[in-house]
């Protein structure tokens, strides 16, 4: 699927979902469609150009245990920009990115990762192909028979056996200093907390430079502090150009990440387009699951205040 | 009528298709082996600790095993074969149920319900945890970098053990002929060497090698048969242990037909 410019058309004022997000969040009555405006002009001008898709979907689709999870996908995520593949729980996000990482092979259609297509690649195609991504995922998978920096040091050392190890363990402190991961590195991940946990797989992601990098919830566990530092790499890789595709419900994610939105529902994409597309769509299902997705969060870390608050809402300028 | 040849040849189908599944994947095994032993060896560590784990810490079990079982041959052969003036058949017995027949597959019984179970698991663990996953992703072949090591950790460690085995059940039954019907250590060396062929010894090795290799190769597929619930993990367990040791019995019944062949 193409990204959409549907959004062009004039706004349906007489739509019957157009109260659905007013809930008054606190006392200034701000409704969820003004969130979505106001994440849409964010973005308006950070949409990536034409270029070859970093990662294609060709006509997916995924049975798993009867359940179809994924039905007739086609998608191309644009190179050197993010994406962000929102839906409500269970609508397939988790499945979709592990398919389009090469991770879940498809029952039909296929695949093309960085022009290569996985189940066709030998081995040491798809071992330098992997060396190209990265992928952070939901409850952090970490080695758990190794040590925190083994988990940290294990992919560079497969890959990268040009690196001396002095140069690999000072990336290493760097990251972890700049993403305040914990110190003690010798721990295993049974020893630290799940926040700390999710820290060091998100490490372990960037550690090798991917050019390509995927996202389940990455900051599902972490606290506000941690979760802005991420948030803040996250940005400074897409300023290197690194693509990123993330699952995410995390409006501050969205708002000051995302290019382009996939909005999912049943294992069906219901729009692709930039933000800003998506975020004025008229159409009632791509707002209420958007409205249902983002305010989800803020209710409980009260993101729609702060991102629609002119004192603190730095996005916007 | 016509439902239940379906239901027959639906299922006949199924498991056509997990048998040529699991030939494909002992075949990958065999290629990643191939590559491990070839080029970088990242998983190194955990062959090492693999062999700690199967072969040295299985050492004081196989020992207590082999011996008791050296005895039993000795205290019942003893008693029973002087009775029809062949006593020196003893020996023979010894090495044709120690050294070829009890002792490879003994040893690859103890390495199923240690080992096997223990692989089973911790790959359905790795699996449910998405562990696995973690490692394909990085670009580390997971079968090259958690299959092999073990598969080649678990074979060894058989091989040893079977060597320990009849180690201690030879000197198991030595020490009991000296409680029955005591012999100079020489004596009884010169007795179990005549008995002992060469094709004896290749018999015992090649057993034990045969065995942790379908020990190894079943423990892994089936731990990484476990799909997503933990619940599929024990079931991963029990099949590493029913099917190992039906398929070692299998195979001890065929090598020792090609022996005698």
């Amino acid at each position: 699927m193409e990204p959409d410019d549907r959004s062009d058309e004039p706004e349906n004022t007489t739509d019957p979902h157009r109260g659905y997000g007013d809930r008054g969040y606190g006392d200034r009555g701000y409704d969820a469609e003004d969130l979505l405006a106001a994440l849409g002009d964010a973005a308006e001008d950070r949409a990536g150009e034409t270029e070859p898709p970093a990662c294609r979907l060709v006509e997916i689709s995924l049975t798993v245990n009867g359940d179809e999870i994924l039905q007739d996908v086609k998608l191309d995520i644009p190179a050197h920009a993010c994406t962000v593949i929102m839906g409500p729980s269970g609508s397939g996000k988790s499945t979709l990115l592990k398919t389009a990482a090469g991770l879940l092979v498809p029952d039909t259609g296929y695949v093309e990762i960085l022009g290569t297509n996985p189940n066709h690649a030998t081995d040491r195609e798809l071992e330098r192909l992997r060396a190209r991504n990265g992928f952070v995922f939901q409850d952090d998978a970490l080695w758990q028979n190794l040590s925190l920096l083994q988990n940290l040091t294990l992919p560079v050392r497969y890959h990268r056996h040009d690196l001396a190890s002095d140069s690999v363990t000072e990336r290493i402190n760097g990251l972890v200093g700049e993403l305040g991961a914990p110190r003690r590195l010798e721990l295993r991940p049974a020893n630290v907390s799940a926040g700390e946990r999710k820290i060091i797989s998100f490490v372990r992601a960037i550690v090798g430079d991917p050019e390509l990098l995927f996202l389940d919830e990455p900051t599902t566990s972490v606290d506000g502090e941690h979760a802005d530092l991420m948030i803040r790499k996250l940005r400074e890789l897409k300023e290197r150009n690194v693509t990123l595709v993330a699952v995410t419900h995390n409006a501050r994610i969205a708002s000051q990440l995302a290019d382009y939105v996939v909005v999912l529902k049943a294992g069906r994409i219901l729009r692709f387009g930039s933000l800003h597309e998506i975020s004025r769509s008229n159409e009632p299902e791509v707002g209420r699951i958007l409205t249902d997705v983002l305010s989800e969060t803020a209710t409980y870390d009260g993101d729609i205040l702060e991102l629609l608050d002119p004192e603190t809402n730095t996005y916007l300028t | 009528m016509r439902g239940a040849i379906e239901q027959i040849g639906s299922a006949t189908i199924v498991r056509v298709r997990k048998l040529l599944y699991a030939l494909g994947f002992m075949v990958d095994v065999f290629k990643q082996t191939f590559r491990f032993t070839t080029s970088r060896r990242v998983g190194t560590h955990v062959l090492t600790m693999q062999i700690l784990f199967t072969g040295v810490e299985a050492l004081s079990v196989v020992a207590t095993i082999s011996l008791s079982l050296g005895a039993v041959i000795v205290i019942q052969g003893l008693s029973l074969l002087p009775q029809f003036g062949q006593g020196q058949l003893i020996f023979d017995i010894l090495i044709i149920v120690i050294t070829r027949e009890l002792g490879p597959l003994l040893t690859a019984v103890i390495v199923t319900a240690r080992s096997g179970t223990a692989i089973s698991t911790e790959l359905g663990n790795m699996v449910i945890s998405h562990e696995i996953e973690a490692y394909t992703v990085t670009g580390i072949n997971p079968i090259r970098h958690i299959v092999v090591p073990r598969f080649i950790g678990v074979t060894l460690s058989t091989l040893l053990l079977n060597l320990y085995f009849n180690l201690f059940g030879l000197l198991g039954s030595f020490v009991v002929t000296q409680f029955v019907n005591p012999i100079p250590l020489r004596e009884y060396l010169s007795g179990l060497l005549a008995s002992l062929s060469l094709t004896d010894v290749v018999s015992s090795v090649v057993k034990s090698i045969v065995f942790g290799a379908i020990i190894a190769l079943v423990a892994t597929f089936h731990g990484l048969q476990v799909e997503r619930a933990t619940t599929e993990i024990p079931v991963a367990a029990i099949r590493s242990v029913s099917h190992g040791i039906i398929l070692l019995i299998i195979a001890n019944a065929i090598i020792t037909l090609i022996y005698y062949i």
